[in-house]
């Protein structure tokens, strides 16, 4: 079946009355965690995914993606209006974008994220409806040293790339992985790291540290180093862009997402670095370099856009190869194996309904947010205005809510809060969080990628770096360490 | 501020190494079985057992060194500790922990919620447990009786069901 006919084949799951109502239940979901402060898609996903669990897989994922989506919008109003970034890739939205709500501009501010957004993210769905199939069908060559060198090149690429500080990323990737260790072996049946508790021979799930990391550490974090009271920007001036403001954002719109794709397809992973390049880019091209710093509205358009395709880019290696390279993508890998479906080249064969559904379902979710972002933003300004004792006393009750009621377990409750404590500790002194939750879903998958391989090899190591694909990805995981490290020292 | 903040930094590399070190001695103890003598359970823990140590290590030559300091782009200016919102959320998660079996999931959540808001410093505290407690009450009505998830009634269960 050509791609064309298998996405109007989505396009006829994705349409029917009752997935079309868990898109907009997604979507509107989405835009709400990503407008309030403290909590985010993979939070809320996590917390869904036990209730989900009797919900047809199709349309379970046709909400997850709708808030995976979402919260890409939401997230850019808080930025402009708050000047708080809900994530890392905000950055640069809020710096700009704050400016121009504080100059009277953010009618056009929010308009130009959100148009942006849509654009962006309409192309990235296309480039995935495109690519994801021919990934897939080279994915099929790989043996199993083949997988684990690629886990171990996404693994260095989503920690050592970004950031400036892989030895904390390394630390928060490898806890992850250690947390992922706990619990029965499953190929020898061997309990490992339980420490004779037995409700830990199941491993600790991964709704527990989602919920720890995000929720309870963030939550810490506020309260401890609680800062003075927050000033939301007032939407001033007209919400619709002039033609000039036009004029200046559809070029840096469409740059920004050609960053964005790039990274999150590659699979590097993080909005950071294509929303820094994009700014960067946009400064250096723009005929008011002057302006930036002060609310340039290219310097909006261009971060904003690369975020969001970077958002769509990561779905390709999390659908094609089963890696997910962003916090909210090892979630969704999560909600896969809940399902007892194994992201990758298979899936495409296996469960067509399921990912044409998913991708048509973007394509829906993304013109349903539009709408929701640009006419109705109101609407979301006002959730910004809850008090925030009640926001995050809100937020602990759910987080408490998703752990205690996986298995209604008093264990559960205290790895979470244990779980807490360490987020809260990484929060402080600047770990990445993102790659402890990867390290945790993509762990065990590599361990048992590299016995597959050394079974197959009967012990020998060699095996890695023999198999061509495999030693192209070890030497590509090495340039990613060791380059940044060879280009500062030539620069000293 | 700085001083503290080292020492910060380097017991926090202590700790990442303490980790490492707990988590070798456990991997000593797993049972390798015989078949798989070569590529058994305990080989992968191994290796991220010594990459943890390891990495440890090296924040801690950073943290002493100082370069810790300098590798952060720019030095966030905190404000001061809050130590009793702190103990305020402790004493809610314990709290939590005390009561969800016995009293329920509504009740255990509006203590939770009510002793959140007064880690952030909000004062009226029975508006804050009656707001918990309802939204417990939502929750657990929402969640237990509309999509099934398994939920400790406590208390209220003769209203609730």
């Amino acid at each position: 079946m050509s791609t064309v006919e298998s996405l109007l084949q989505g396009f006829a799951v994705a349409l029917t009355f009752a997935n079309l109502g868990w898109a907009l239940l997604g979507v509107t979901l989405g835009t709400a965690v990503g407008v309030l402060p403290g909590i985010g898609p993979a939070v809320t996903v996590a917390l869904l995914l036990p209730v989900t669990f009797n919900l047809d897989p199709t349309s379970a994922f046709i909400m997850f993606a709708g808030i995976y989506y979402g919260a890409m919008y939401g997230g850019s109003t808080t930025a402009i209006l708050l000047n708080t970034p809900g994530e890392s890739a905000a950055m640069m939205t809020a710096l700009e974008g704050n400016r121009m709500a504080k100059a009277g501009h953010g009618g056009p501010a929010l308009a130009t994220s959100a148009i942006g957004s849509f654009v962006a993210t309409t192309i990235a769905t296309v480039l995935i409806t495109f690519l994801a199939p021919a990934i897939a069908e080279f994915a099929l060559l790989f043996g199993p040293a083949d997988y684990f060198s690629l886990m171990v090149l996404a693994f260095v690429t989503v920690t050592a790339v970004l950031g400036n500080a892989p030895v904390r990323g390394f630390i928060s990737l490898f806890f992850g992985m250690a947390l992922g260790l706990v619990g029965i072996d499953l190929q020898t049946g061997q309990a490992r790291f339980a420490m004779g508790v037995p409700q830990l021979l199941d491993g600790i799930d991964v709704v527990i540290v989602a919920m720890g990391l995000f929720a309870v550490g963030e939550v810490i974090y506020i309260a401890v180093y609680r800062q003075g009271p927050e000033t939301i920007e007032a939407v001033k001036g007209s919400a619709w862009m002039s033609r000039q403001d036009w004029k200046r954002s559809w070029k840096p719109w469409l740059r920004g997402t050609v960053f964005g794709f790039a990274f999150g397809a590659m699979p590097a992973g993080g909005g950071e670095i294509p929303t820094f390049l994009s700014y960067a880019t946009e400064k250096k091209l723009s005929r008011h370099p002057e302006e930036f710093g002060h609310g340039a509205i290219e310097g909006v358009a261009g971060p904003e856009a690369a975020n969001n395709a970077a958002a769509g880019g990561v779905l390709v290696p999390l659908l094609t190869l089963g890696l997910p390279t962003s916090a909210t993508a090892a979630i969704l890998l999560a909600a896969f194996q809940q399902y007892g479906l194994q992201p990758g080249p298979l899936l495409f064969d296996n469960s067509p309904d399921l990912v044409w559904g998913l991708i048509a379902s973007l394509y829906i979710g993304n013109v349903m947010l539009l709408v929701l972002n640009l006419p109705l933003v109101g609407m979301w300004v006002r959730l910004l205005a809850i008090p925030r004792p009640w926001l995050y006393g809100g937020i602990l009750v759910f987080a408490t809510l998703g752990t205690y009621g996986l298995h209604n377990s008093i264990v559960d409750l205290v790895v979470l809060y244990a779980v807490g404590f360490i987020g809260f500790l990484m929060r402080r002194y600047d770990f990445p969080v993102a790659p402890a939750v990867i390290g945790l879903i993509l762990g065990p998958l590599a361990e048992q990628q590299m016995r597959r391989a050394l079974a197959i090899s009967q012990g020998d190591f060699a095996i890695f770096a023999t198999e061509p694909l495999s030693l192209t990805f070890l030497i590509l995981a090495g340039l990613a360490v060791l380059g940044p490290l060879v280009w500062r020292a030539v620069r000293r | 501020m700085r001083s503290s903040l080292r020492n910060g930094e380097v017991w926090l590399s202590l700790g990442v190494v303490a980790f490492g070190v707990f988590m070798m001695v456990e991997t000593a103890q797993i049972h390798a079985g015989v078949t798989y003598a070569r590529v058994g359970p305990s080989v992968f823990p191994w290796i991220i057992s010594t990459i943890l140590v390891l990495l440890g290590l090296a924040l801690l030559r950073d943290a002493v060194t100082g370069r810790w300091i300098k590798d952060g782009a720019e030095e966030e200016v905190l404000p001061a500790r809050d130590i009793t919102a702190f103990l305020w959320l402790l004493c809610g998660l314990a709290l939590y922990i005390l009561t969800i079996q016995y009293a329920g999931f509504a009740i255990a959540s509006g203590l939770l919620f009510a002793s959140v808001a007064r880690a952030f410093a909000s004062r009226r505290i029975l508006l804050d447990l009656t707001i918990g407690l309802v939204l417990g009450i939502a929750v657990y009505v929402g969640f237990h009786h509309g999509l099934g998830l398994t939920l400790p009634g406590g208390f209220l269960e003769p209203v609730l069901g």
